[in-house]
């Protein structure tokens, strides 16, 4: 129930997400207004690009670390066990670092997903310049006005970062198996 | 010292039904096909598979009884279980590995260096698993073992892994080393010869029984 839950984003079209973030963090319902009374209002604040970029890319970073650890080789989680380690104890020492270079891709992944988030974006932050402008919203915005050379300038630094990402990803996937 | 065994688990093809002891310092072979049931009794004395009924005993202490419904989780156990694949931590040096067990920290530097000694793998103590052969691979897994000062060990088919050449020149530094270890001590495997050859006594397991 709750793996469909964390998995949902990844399927559902972003303007979907946008949507029910929209719903949920509006003004017209109570969480929302909640928010707003508190002097907290999410909608077309840069919070709401946060919120979108991390819900949009959870997925990613989801099934990566849930992946990850089930690939951890149970023969030595019950080895550790015969020698007395503690719960906590496997976990920090023979767990997580099994599982280390699939989290680390999940995240180089996630971070990469979450830069490019557009969509649920749109719907819940809008395009505010110096507010809630993302880059693949300048993109977007400076092509559709024209503007190439802004365009070309944001296509570039998006592209270097996730060439960036990319090789971290292989880097650390390569090292673990080596 | 001494383990008793008592047994019963019901598995997909027959059921285990198994019952003996080993006194200190006994080597006892338990001999049989694979899947025969062998590891499973193993695994059941290390509490990593739950029998349906039955009773192990280890010094006195009762480690499982189905109908008192005790069970101790395999940490309380204090079993030396060394797995057919050595199970090393890939991620930890062969220091680390070793340290692992040992549960008075003021002791852990000089228990892991008198066991890397022991066994002849101090030069080795700061690489890692992958990089040593099967049979260091063997020698940082009883290492780990013994530092742990366990109540019973447990060998899962020790050379299975190992070619022959090497079996032959780690097999008599093993024995000497088990033995002076001075717990029971249970070794597994499906090659007779090897049984022989190391264990004072050995039981044949097919299908789940024990045969005369």
């Amino acid at each position: 129930m709750l793996d469909v839950l964390f998995t949902l984003p990844m399927v559902l079209p972003p303007t979907v997400l946008g949507f029910f973030l929209l719903v949920i963090f509006g003004r017209n319902t109570f969480f929302g207004k909640l928010l707003s009374d508190a002097g907290m209002p999410v909608i077309f604040s840069w919070h709401a690009t946060v919120i979108a970029a991390v819900v949009v890319s959870f997925p990613l970073m989801y099934k990566g670390a849930k992946g990850a650890f089930e690939q951890v080789d149970q023969e030595h989680v019950w080895a550790a066990r015969t020698l007395g380690m503690s719960e906590f104890g496997i976990f920090v020492k023979v767990m997580f670092p099994e599982a280390w270079p699939g989290i680390l891709a999940g995240l180089a992944l996630s971070f990469a997903r979450a830069l490019g988030e557009f969509g649920a974006t749109l719907m819940i932050a809008g395009n505010i310049p110096g507010k809630t402008q993302t880059i693949p919203m300048a993109i977007y915005f400076a092509t559709a006005g024209g503007d190439m050379r802004t365009a070309w300038i944001w296509v570039a630094v998006i592209t270097i970062v996730s060439c960036v990402a990319l090789a971290v990803m292989n880097h650390f996937g390569n090292k673990g198996r080596s | 010292m001494e383990l008793e065994v008592s047994i019963k688990k019901t598995l997909k093809d027959f059921t285990l039904e198994i019952d003996f002891s080993v006194s200190k310092g006994e080597i006892v072979g338990l001999l049989g096909e694979s899947g025969s049931g062998k590891s499973m009794t193993l695994k059941s004395i290390a509490g990593i598979v739950r029998p349906d009924g039955g009773v192990i005993r280890l010094n006195g202490t009762t480690l499982f009884d189905s109908e008192r419904k005790i069970d101790v989780p395999t940490r309380n156990r204090n079993v030396g279980y060394m797995f057919q694949s050595y199970a090393l931590f890939p991620y930890m040096t062969v220091a680390q590995n070793v340290a692992c067990g040992i549960k008075d920290p003021s002791k852990r530097k000089e228990t892991v260096s008198r066991n890397l000694e022991l066994l002849h793998i101090d030069k080795f103590a700061d690489r890692y698993p992958r990089h040593l052969s099967g049979g260091q691979q063997q020698r940082v897994a009883l290492a780990r073992l013994l530092a742990a000062s366990p109540s019973v060990i447990m060998l899962d088919e020790p050379f299975s892994a190992l070619d022959n050449e090497l079996k032959d020149s780690l097999q008599e530094e093993l024995k000497s080393t088990l033995e002076r270890s001075g717990c029971p001590i249970l070794f597994v495997s499906h090659n007779r010869e090897e049984v022989q050859r190391y264990c004072t006594r050995s039981l044949h397991l097919s299908e789940g029984r024990l045969l005369p």
